[in-house]
C-alpha cells in the first residue's frame, strides 16, 4: 500500500487529535503541571530573595546577577531537555507496558512516527511551560529578559538542545528495550538527569564545582543549552557573539554524534528483541 | 485456489527452548485452519513469526510469497495478528469508534475511508450503538468483539486469530464464531485460529493442525481425521440410576482403556471397535442398559492420541 500525501497529513491529524483527546480526558494533571511550574517559578523567586538577597556576584557575568532570571532561564532549557530526554522512553515503556509496540509495528505507520508524534506534541507543551515562566518572570516578578532581540535564536538554541538530548533519550530507550524493561528502568536517563542537576548549571554555576567535577558540565549538552540562553536572554548577546557562538556550535556537534548513535542503538535494541520475542510485556 | 505458505520456521526466544522446530505448511484463500496445541506448543510463538514481528533463530517462513527475513515490511502488510491480549490496545480515556479510527488510519486507510470502515467494523461485530462507549464501560466478551473489529479495518489477505474466545462467555463465543465463519470467509482471507479449545476448532475450522513438541504432530479436514486417526469410542445409553453397576463391568474388560460417564449416557475408550461384540454381550447382560452404538472420536480424543496427554 503506498504512503500518499493526503494519508499522511490524515495520520498527523489523527495523532495529534489522539492524544489531545487524551490530554483532556486528563485534563486535570495537565492543569496541575501547569500549576507546580507556576508554583516552582515562585519558590526560586523566594529563595533567590532569602538566601542570596536577590544579586550574587557570583553569577555577575549574566545581567544584572539577578540569582531568579538565572534560575528561570535554567528551568526553561530544563523544562525542553527532559522532554527530549524522557519523552521516547516513556511512550516506549507505555506501549511496553500496553502490548501496543507488537500492534503497532505491524500497522503502515510503525513506531518511528508515533514516537516522533509523541516527542512534537511534548515539545509543544513544553513550550508552553517556557512561555509560563517567561511570563511570570516578567509579569509577574518584573525580571528582563532580552526576548525581543534574540526571539529567533532563543528557539534555535531550544531546538538544538532539545535534538542533542533526544538522541541520548533515543540510547536510553534503546538501553530500556535492550533491558526488557524487567528492571522498569535503565541508566542512561538517570546518568543524565543526575549529571543535568548537579553540574549542567541549571541553579548554580558549574564553576563552583570542585575540579574535575566542573569538567563533567561539558560532557553534557544541558551546560551549552543553558549558557546560550542566558548569553541571550540576560546578556542581550547574538549569534555572531563567542559566548553564544561556541556554545550553539557545541551543540550543534553533540546533535551530529548523539541522534545517529542514539538511532543505531535504538534500532539494535529492537532487532535484538524482535529476536527474543520480548516486544511485549505479556509475550 | 491461491496457496500461502508458512514453511522451515524454527524459533528460540528463550536461550533454554526451542519453541518450534522446522514447522512447514500451507493454507488456501477462504480457509480456516486451526492450529491447535497445549499450553506452551508455540502457538502463539508461531503466530509472531507469521506476522513478522519476531524473528526465527534458523530457518525462514514464507508469508504470502514474501520471506519473513528480507521481506518484512512486506509480509506486516499482509498479515492481520489479533492476540489475546489484543483488547489491551484500546485506550481507555478514547471512545470505542476513535480508538478503532486510530487503528484504522494507521493501518493506512485515509480518514474519510477509514470512518466508513470502522462503521461497518462495528455494526459487523454488533457494537454500533456502543460506538461511543469507552472501553472501559465495555464487557470481556464485548472487548473482544472490538478487538475482532480491528481485524475488518485492514483489508489484509491474511488473519491470525489468537485465541479470540478465551474468557467469553458462550453466547459471544457463539456470536464470534458466526463472525469468524460468516464475514471474514466471505472475504475470501486466509485465517489462521489458534486454540485449545477443541469444540471451537471442530466448529469453525475447515482443516486442524496439531501443534506438539514445536512441530506440526498431524494437519488434516476434521471429518478426515476422524475417519482416519481416532479411534472409535462406543456410546452407551442407560436409565439414570443405573450407570453404577455398568460402570463396575465395563472397566473389567481388558479393551477398555477409559469410561466418560454423564447422566444418561456412558463413552467407552479403547479397542471397542475390535471387541464390539464382546461389548455387546456383556452389556446386554446390564439391566438399564437403552441403547449401544459405535461413533467418530472427538476432536478432543484424536488431540490426546496425538500429542499422548503430554505437556510441551
Amino acid at each position: 500500500m503506498k504512503k500518499t500525501l493526503k494519508w499522511r497529513l490524515d495520520l498527523w491529524w489523527i495523532l495529534f487529535s489522539y492524544a489531545m483527546k487524551l490530554k483532556g480526558r486528563f485534563r486535570i494533571a495537565a492543569i496541575l503541571s501547569l500549576v507546580s511550574a507556576v508554583f516552582s517559578a515562585c519558590i526560586y523567586f523566594f529563595v533567590s530573595k532569602v538566601v542570596v538577597g536577590g544579586t550574587n556576584s557570583l553569577i555577575g557575568g549574566y545581567g544584572s546577577g539577578d540569582y531568579f532570571a538565572y534560575v528561570l532561564a535554567g528551568m526553561m532549557i530544563t523544562a525542553v531537555v527532559s522532554v527530549g530526554l524522557t519523552m521516547t522512553l516513556s511512550t516506549m515503556r507505555e506501549l511496553f507496558w500496553a502490548n501496543k509496540l507488537e500492534a503497532m509495528l505491524m500497522t503502515k505507520m510503525g513506531v518511528g512516527t508515533y514516537l516522533a508524534s509523541a516527542m512534537i506534541l511534548s515539545f509543544i507543551y513544553a513550550s508552553l511551560n517556557i512561555l509560563l515562566f517567561l511570563g511570570i518572570g516578567v509579569a509577574i516578578f518584573g525580571t528582563s529578559f532580552h526576548v525581543g532581540q534574540g526571539g529567533l535564536l532563543v528557539v534555535l538554541i531550544i531546538l538544538l538542545s532539545s535534538f542533542a538530548v533526544s538522541g541520548i533519550g533515543l540510547m536510553a530507550t534503546g538501553a530500556f528495550v535492550f533491558m526488557g524493561a524487567k528492571l522498569g528502568s535503565e541508566p542512561v536517563t538517570w546518568i543524565f538527569l543526575t549529571l543535568q542537576g548537579f553540574v549542567a548549571g541549571i541553579y548554580f554555576p558549574p564553576t563552583l564545582l570542585p575540579p574535575p567535577v566542573n569538567y563533567l558540565s561539558g560532557l553534557i549538552p544541558q551546560s551549552f543549552g543553558v549558557e546560550a540562553l542566558r548569553q541571550v536572554l540576560l546578556n542581550g548577546r547574538g549569534l555572531t557573539d563567542q559566548a553564544v557562538l561556541l556554545p550553539v556550535l557545541s551543540l550543534f556537534a553533540y546533535c551530529l554524534i548523539s541522534f545517529p548513535v542514539g538511532l543505531m542503538t535504538f534500532k539494535a535494541a529492537m532487532r535484538r528483541v524482535e529476536s527474543r520475542g520480548s516486544l511485549g510485556r505479556w509475550v | 485456489m491461491r496457496s500461502r505458505r508458512f514453511s522451515s520456521v524454527s524459533s528460540r526466544p528463550s536461550s533454554q527452548l526451542r519453541v518450534l522446530d522446522d514447522v512447514s505448511f500451507a493454507t488456501r484463500d477462504g480457509e480456516v485452519l486451526g492450529i491447535l496445541g497445549t499450553n506452551g506448543s508455540g502457538k502463539t510463538t508461531l503466530f509472531k513469526l507469521l506476522a513478522g514481528i519476531l524473528l526465527p533463530d534458523a530457518g525462514t517462513a514464507i508469508v504470502n510469497g514474501h520471506d519473513i527475513r528480507s521481506e518484512r515490511g512486506l509480509v506486516r502488510e499482509s498479515v492481520s495478528f489479533l492476540s489475546t491480549t489484543g483488547w489491551m490496545l484500546f485506550d481507555y480515556g478514547i471512545r470505542l469508534s476513535d480508538n478503532l479510527l486510530f487503528w484504522a488510519v494507521a493501518e493506512g486507510l485515509e480518514i474519510r475511508e477509514a470512518r466508513e470502515r470502522v462503521a461497518h467494523a462495528l455494526k459487523v461485530v454488533g457494537l454500533k450503538n456502543k460506538e461511543r462507549f469507552y472501553p472501559q464501560n465495555l464487557s470481556t466478551g464485548m472487548r473482544q468483539r472490538a478487538n475482532l473489529a480491528r481485524a475488518l479495518l485492514a483489508d489484509k489477505p491474511i488473519l491470525l486469530l489468537d485465541e479470540p474466545t478465551s474468557g467469553i462467555d458462550p453466547a459471544s463465543v457463539v456470536g464470534i464464531k458466526r463472525f469468524i465463519r460468516e464475514e471474514l470467509m466471505s472475504s475470501r482471507r486466509s485465517i489462521l485460529l489458534a486454540t485449545n479449545n477443541m469444540w471451537e476448532a471442530e466448529s469453525t475450522c475447515d482443516r486442524v493442525a496439531f501443534l506438539h513438541k514445536g512441530r506440526i504432530a498431524l494437519i488434516d479436514d476434521v471429518a478426515n481425521l476422524k475417519r482416519t486417526t481416532g479411534a472409535k469410542c462406543a456410546v452407551i445409553g442407560v436409565k439414570k440410576s443405573d450407570s453404577s453397576h455398568l460402570e463396575e463391568s465395563l472397566r473389567k474388560l481388558p479393551f477398555v482403556r477409559d469410561l466418560a460417564i454423564e447422566a444418561s449416557m456412558v463413552r467407552v475408550y479403547g479397542d471397542v471397535e475390535t471387541h464390539f461384540p464382546e461389548l455387546l454381550n456383556e452389556v446386554s447382560r446390564i439391566p438399564g442398559v437403552l441403547s449401544v452404538a459405535l461413533d467418530e472420536p472427538s476432536l478432543t480424543e484424536i488431540f490426546l492420541q496425538v500429542v499422548g496427554g503430554d505437556s510441551p
